[in-house]
C-alpha cells in the first residue's frame, strides 16, 4: 500500500443525521482526485469525514495502510494530511506570521523558520504581509495563506474544499494552477472538491461523482467529463463541451 | 469626599473583579459557556487562604511575620481554584458537550455546579469553624487586619493586590502572545475546527483555559478576603458583578474583561459613594444593583459590549477608508 | 424512621410546598419549557408578588381599622400619631389588623382577593419589562440579564425601609375568612396551614388545567413553534415578540401570585427568603427533572423535589449529631448534583415532552377510522 488513500464502505454524518451512505473510492497517490456532484450530495462532508470532523457510523479510511476512521483531527494532521476548508480557513485575528506559526504547531522549533520561508517563497505576496492581520487580506491572498498554512507540515495528502469559491475568475485560475504545481512539483496527493466541475476535472486525474451521499461514478477525470449522461445530468455539462 | 481608605478598598475590590471577569471571559471564549459557578471558584480560593490562616497563621501572628503563610495561601488558592475549574470542565461540561447538550443545558449545569460548590463550601466552613481558627469562630471572616501595615505610605494589602493582579495579567498576556501554546489558544478561540485541522489538541486548550480561569479566580478570592467579609456564598453573590464586567467588556477579549472589571468594580464602590454623597443618602446598601444597571444599558445599547464596538471600522467609516469587506472583493496584486 | 417519613405526606405543610412550587414551576414551564424563554430570574416575579402580599394588607389595613383600634395603637406607641406599618410597631399593628380581619370575614376576603389581583397585575408588569430584553438578546445574555434584574430587586427590597429593611415585616392574616371555616374541621392549630394549602392548591390546579388546555390549542403549538424555530414562526407572519410578551406576562403574573400566597401562609416578610436558589433554581430543577414542556411531568418533578426537601428538613435534627456540619447544606448538594445528573442521564426529564393532539389521541384515531 502506497501513500494513497482508500475509503471503504463509509457511513457518516452529523450526530444522528446521516449524509454519506456506503461510500467507497480510492485516491491514487501523487494525483489529483476531483470529487464532484450536485449541491448537498455530501462532497464537503466526505472531506470532513476523512479528517475526523464528522461522526463515522461504519467503514474504514485507510491511509498508508492504517485505518484513520475515528481518529481525532489533531492526530490526523500529524500523519501528513492537510485540509483546507472552504470558509474560515485562516485565523483572521492573528497576523500572517502567527497563522504560519500556528500551522507549525508542535513541530521542532529549529525547522519552523525554514518551513515558513519555504511556503512563503511559493506565494511571495504573503512575505510582504507577514505582520498584517489575516482579516485584512484580500480574498485571493487569504486563499493563498490558507494553502500556505496547510503546506507548512509538508503534507503527503491535501484536501481542498472548493478553493475557488467566491474568487474572481483570474484569481481562481491562479489557485487551480497552484494546486497543479503541488502535484507536479511537490508530489502531493490531492483531493479536490469543486463547484465548477468542468474546470476541476480538466486539471484532475481521477473523478468521483457523489449523488445523494452515494458514489455514482468512479474513474478517470476525463471519462467523467465526457460521460454522455452523467456529465449532463449532474454536472450541467454537455458531453464534449 | 472619598477617604483614602475607601479609595483603597474600592481598588482592591475592583482588582478582584478584573481577575474574575478575565477568567470568565476566557472560559466563555474557549468553551462557549457562561459559567455561573465562576464566583464560587473564587470562594474556593478564599477558603484555601482561610485554611492557611486557620492552621498556620495562628503561630505566625504571634511572631508577627505573615508573609510566608500569605504566599502559601496564594499558592494554594491558585491550585484550589484551578483544580475546581478543571473538575467543572472535565466532570460536567466536557461530557455534556460531547453528548450534544445545548447552551441552555450547559448554563443550567454550571448553576448546578455553583449550588453544589456552595454546599461543599458551607460544609467545609462548618468543619473549619470547629477547628477554632485564628480569625475567630464567626462564619464570616476576612484578612483585612493582617494587611493594614503600611509600606511607603500604602497598606501592604494594596501592594499585594496590585502585585498579584498585574503579575497574573502580564503572565497571561505573555502566554497568549509569546508562546506557541498561547497562539494555539487564541487560534482555537477564533476557529476551533481550523485549529484542530492544523494539529492543535483543542480539548487540551480548553482544559488549560479552565485551569487558568480557575486559578485566577482562586487568587481573586484570596485577594477578596483583604476587603470583603468572606462566607461560603460570597463568590456566588458576586457572580452578577463578574458577568456585568465581562459583558461591559464584550465577552470577546480579555482586555475587555480588564476594562469592564474596573468600570463595574469602581462604579459599584466609588460610584455609589459619590452619588450617595451628592444626593445626601447612603447608597452603600444598593451598590449591588449597579452591575445590573450596566448589564441592561450595555446589552440594550451596545450588545457587543464596549470593546465589541468595532472602533477601527468606526474610525475608517469616519475618515473614509476602505473597510475589510470591500477589500475582499477587490483583486490582489492590483494595489 | 419508616413511619415518620410516610407521616410527612400527611402534613398540610408538604402539600402546601408542592402546590406553591407547582405554580412557580408550571409558570416557568410555560416560559422556558413551552415557549423557550430561559427565565433565570423567576424569583423576580415571586419577590414582587411577596412584596404586594406583605405591603398591601398592612398599609391598606391600617387605614380601614376602626377608630378605637387606631387610638389603641397611637397610645401604645406613645408618639401622638399613628406609626407607620413598617415601623418598629409593625408586629403590634399587624395583630390589630389581623384581629379586625378575623371579625370581618367580608373585609378579609376582599383584602385577600385584592392582594391576589394586585400581585397578578404587578407580575404582569414585570413580565412586560422582561419581554423587552427577551425580544432582543440571545439565550445566555437573556438568562444573565433576568437573573441580574431579580438579584438587584432582591437587594433593593431587602434594604427598603418601607418593607421593614433587614428586619422584615410581620404581615396581617388575610385568610381569616377561610381559617374560620377550616378551624371547624381540622381545629384551630392546623386551620391556617390548611386554608393556605386550599388556596395554593386551587390556584395550582386551575393553572394546570389551563396550561394543559393551552398546549393542545393552536396557541400552544404556536408557542412551541417559537421555541423550536423563531425565524420560521416569523416567516409565517407570527409576531414572535408579541407572543413572548404575552407568555412572560402570564408566567410572571402566576409566579407573582405564588409569592403573595406564600406571604399569606407564612405571615412574615423577609426579602432573603426569595433568593435565586429557592425560587429560581429549585423551580428549574423541578421542571427539568419532570420534563421540560410536559406540564404533568413538571408537576411530578415538583412533588419529588418538594418531598426530598421536606425530608431533609424533617430529618436534619435527627442526623445533626452525627455530622460535623449543619445538615441544611445537604439541600444544596442534592439540588446541585441533581441538576447535573439529570442533564447527563435523562435530559428530557422523567416524562419526555410528547406530541400533543388537539383532542385525546384515541378520539382522533376513532374519528379517522370512522371516515
Amino acid at each position: 500500500m502506497g501513500m494513497g488513500l482508500s475509503v471503504r464502505n463509509i457511513d457518516a454524518g452529523y450526530g444522528k443525521l446521516q449524509i454519506l451512505f456506503n461510500v467507497s473510492f480510492t485516491v491514487p497517490e501523487r494525483k489529483i482526485t476531483v470529487i464532484v456532484g450536485p449541491n448537498g450530495s455530501g462532497k464537503s462532508t466526505m472531506l470532513k469525514t476523512i479528517f475526523g470532523l464528522t461522526t463515522i457510523y461504519k467503514g474504514e479510511i485507510l491511509f498508508e495502510g492504517r485505518n484513520i476512521a475515528g481518529m481525532a483531527p489533531h492526530k490526523i494532521a500529524k500523519l501528513g494530511i492537510a485540509y483546507v476548508p472552504q470558509t474560515d480557513n485562516v485565523f483572521g485575528k492573528l497576523t500572517v506570521r502567527e497563522n504560519l506559526k500556528m500551522a507549525a504547531y508542535g513541530m521542532d522549533e529549529s525547522i519552523v523558520a525554514d518551513r515558513i520561508e519555504e511556503v512563503t517563497s511559493m506565494f511571495p505576496i504573503l512575505s510582504e504581509r507577514m505582520k498584517q492581520r489575516a482579516d485584512t487580506l484580500s480574498g485571493g491572498e487569504r486563499q493563498m495563506l490558507a494553502i500556505a498554512i496547510a503546506l507548512v507540515r509538508r503534507p503527503k495528502l491535501m484536501l481542498f474544499d472548493e478553493p475557488t469559491a467566491a474568487l474572481a475568475p483570474k484569481i481562481a485560475l491562479e489557485i487551480l494552477d497552484a494546486i497543479q504545481r503541488l502535484r507536479d512539483e511537490h508530489k502531493i496527493t490531492i483531493i479536490l472538491v469543486e463547484q465548477n466541475a468542468k474546470r476541476a476535472l480538466e486539471i484532475g486525474d481521477k473523478g468521483v461523482l457523489l449523488v445523494g451521499g452515494k458514489v455514482a461514478f468512479e474513474g478517470g477525470a476525463r471519462d467523467l467529463l465526457e460521460h454522455p449522461d452523467l456529465a449532463r445530468m449532474y454536472l450541467g455539462l454537455m458531453a464534449g463541451e | 469626599m472619598v477617604s483614602l481608605v475607601y479609595l483603597f478598598n474600592s481598588l482592591l475590590y475592583a482588582n478582584t473583579i478584573v481577575m474574575l471577569s478575565v477568567g470568565l471571559t476566557l472560559t466563555y471564549l474557549t468553551t462557549r459557556v457562561p459559567n455561573f459557578a465562576h464566583g464560587s471558584l473564587a470562594t474556593v480560593g478564599a477558603y484555601m487562604m482561610f485554611t492557611v490562616a486557620a492552621v498556620v497563621m495562628k503561630e505566625s501572628l504571634v511572631s508577627g511575620n505573615i508573609s510566608m503563610p500569605l504566599v502559601l495561601g496564594f499558592v494554594l488558592a491558585f491550585l484550589g481554584g484551578a483544580f475546581a475549574g478543571l473538575m467543572e470542565y472535565l466532570i460536567v461540561l466536557r461530557p455534556l458537550k460531547r453528548r450534544g447538550t445545548g447552551s441552555l443545558g450547559l448554563m443550567i449545569s454550571t448553576l448546578g455546579v455553583d449550588i453544589f460548590m456552595v454546599g461543599l463550601l458551607n460544609i467545609y466552613a462548618d468543619i473549619l469553624r470547629g477547628m477554632r481558627p485564628a480569625t475567630g469562630v464567626s462564619r464570616d471572616w476576612w484578612l483585612r487586619s493582617y494587611v493594614l501595615s503600611k509600606v511607603a505610605g500604602i497598606p501592604v494589602g494594596v501592594w499585594v493586590s496590585f502585585g498579584v493582579m498585574i503579575g497574573c495579567l502580564t503572565l497571561l498576556y505573555m502566554l497568549l502572545t509569546r508562546t506557541r501554546f498561547g497562539i494555539a489558544m487564541r487560534a482555537s478561540i477564533e476557529n476551533p475546527q481550523l485549529a484542530q485541522v492544523l494539529g492543535v489538541n483543542v480539548d487540551l486548550v480548553n482544559m488549560a483555559s479552565w485551569i487558568i480561569a480557575g486559578g485566577l479566580a482562586g487568587l481573586a478570592g484570596a485577594l477578596m478576603a483583604f476587603v470583603v467579609r468572606i462566607n461560603p456564598v460570597t463568590g456566588s453573590d458576586e457572580v452578577v458583578a463578574i458577568f456585568a464586567a465581562s459583558i461591559v467588556g464584550g465577552l470577546q477579549s480579555l482586555l475587555g474583561g480588564v476594562v469592564g472589571g474596573y468600570i463595574v468594580g469602581l462604579s459599584s464602590t466609588l460610584g455609589t459613594k459619590w452619588l450617595g454623597d451628592l444626593v445626601g443618602v447612603d447608597l452603600a446598601a444598593y451598590k449591588r444593583a449597579v452591575p445590573l444597571i450596566f448589564i441592561i444599558i450595555v446589552l440594550l445599547v451596545a450588545p457587543q459590549g464596549l470593546m465589541g464596538v468595532d472602533w477601527s471600522r468606526l474610525r475608517r467609516r469616519i475618515i473614509g477608508g476602505r473597510s475589510v469587506r470591500e477589500e475582499r472583493l477587490t483583486v490582489p496584486h492590483a494595489r | 424512621m419508616g413511619l415518620p417519613s410516610i407521616g410527612i405526606f400527611l402534613t398540610p405543610e408538604l402539600w402546601f410546598w408542592v402546590a406553591v412550587y407547582a405554580i412557580v414551576s408550571l409558570s416557568l414551564n410555560l416560559e422556558a419549557g413551552i415557549t423557550g424563554i430561559p427565565n433565570f430570574g423567576k424569583h423576580l416575579a415571586v419577590i414582587m408578588g411577596a412584596i404586594v402580599g406583605a405591603a398591601l394588607p398592612g398599609y391598606l389595613g391600617v387605614h380601614i381599622l376602626p377608630e378605637e383600634a387606631k387610638q389603641a395603637i397611637i397610645e401604645a406607641a406613645g408618639k401622638g400619631s399613628l406609626p407607620s406599618y413598617a415601623s418598629s410597631y409593625n408586629s403590634m399593628i399587624s395583630t390589630y389588623i389581623t384581629n379586625y380581619y378575623a371579625s370581618h370575614p367580608a373585609v378579609s376576603f376582599a383584602m385577600f382577593a385584592l392582594t391576589i389581583i394586585t400581585a397578578a397585575v404587578v407580575g404582569a408588569i414585570v413580565g412586560l419589562l422582561a419581554s423587552y430584553p427577551a425580544a432582543r438578546l440571545k439565550e445566555d445574555y437573556l438568562a444573565i440579564t433576568l437573573l441580574a434584574a431579580a438579584e438587584a430587586t432582591l437587594i433593593i427590597s431587602y434594604n427598603a425601609p418601607a418593607l421593614g429593611g433587614t428586619q422584615g415585616l410581620t404581615v396581617p392574616n388575610t385568610l381569616t375568612w377561610l381559617d374560620s371555616l377550616t378551624s371547624r374541621i381540622v381545629g384551630r392549630n392546623m386551620a391556617h396551614q390548611v386554608s393556605s394549602l386550599i388556596v395554593a392548591a386551587v390556584v395550582a390546579a386551575t393553572i394546570l388545567w389551563y396550561l394543559e388546555r393551552l398546549v393542545r390549542s393552536p396557541m400552544g403549538r404556536l408557542l412551541k413553534g417559537v421555541r423550536e424555530n423563531e425565524a420560521a414562526a416569523q416567516a409565517l407572519g407570527k409576531n414572535t415578540a408579541a407572543i413572548k410578551l404575552r407568555t412572560l406576562m402570564m408566567g410572571s403574573a402566576l409566579a407573582s401570585i405564588a409569592g403573595s400566597i406564600f406571604i399569606m401562609a407564612t405571615l412574615g416578610w423577609i426579602a432573603t427568603t426569595y433568593n435565586r436558589v429557592s425560587w429560581t433554581f429549585w423551580a428549574w430543577a423541578m421542571m427539568i427533572l419532570g420534563g421540560m414542556g410536559n406540564n404533568r411531568g413538571v408537576l411530578l418533578g415538583t412533588f419529588i423535589l418538594a418531598s426530598i426537601r421536606q425530608l431533609i428538613t424533617y430529618y436534619k435534627d435527627a442526623i445533626r449529631p452525627y455530622l460535623p456540619f449543619d445538615p441544611v447544606w445537604l439541600d444544596q448538594l442534592v439540588l446541585g448534583s441533581l441538576l447535573v445528573v439529570v442533564l447527563m442521564l435523562r435530559p428530557e426529564g422523567i416524562f419526555a415532552e410528547k406530541t400533543t393532539y388537539p383532542l385525546p389521541r384515541k378520539m382522533l384515531e376513532d374519528k379517522a377510522a370512522a371516515r
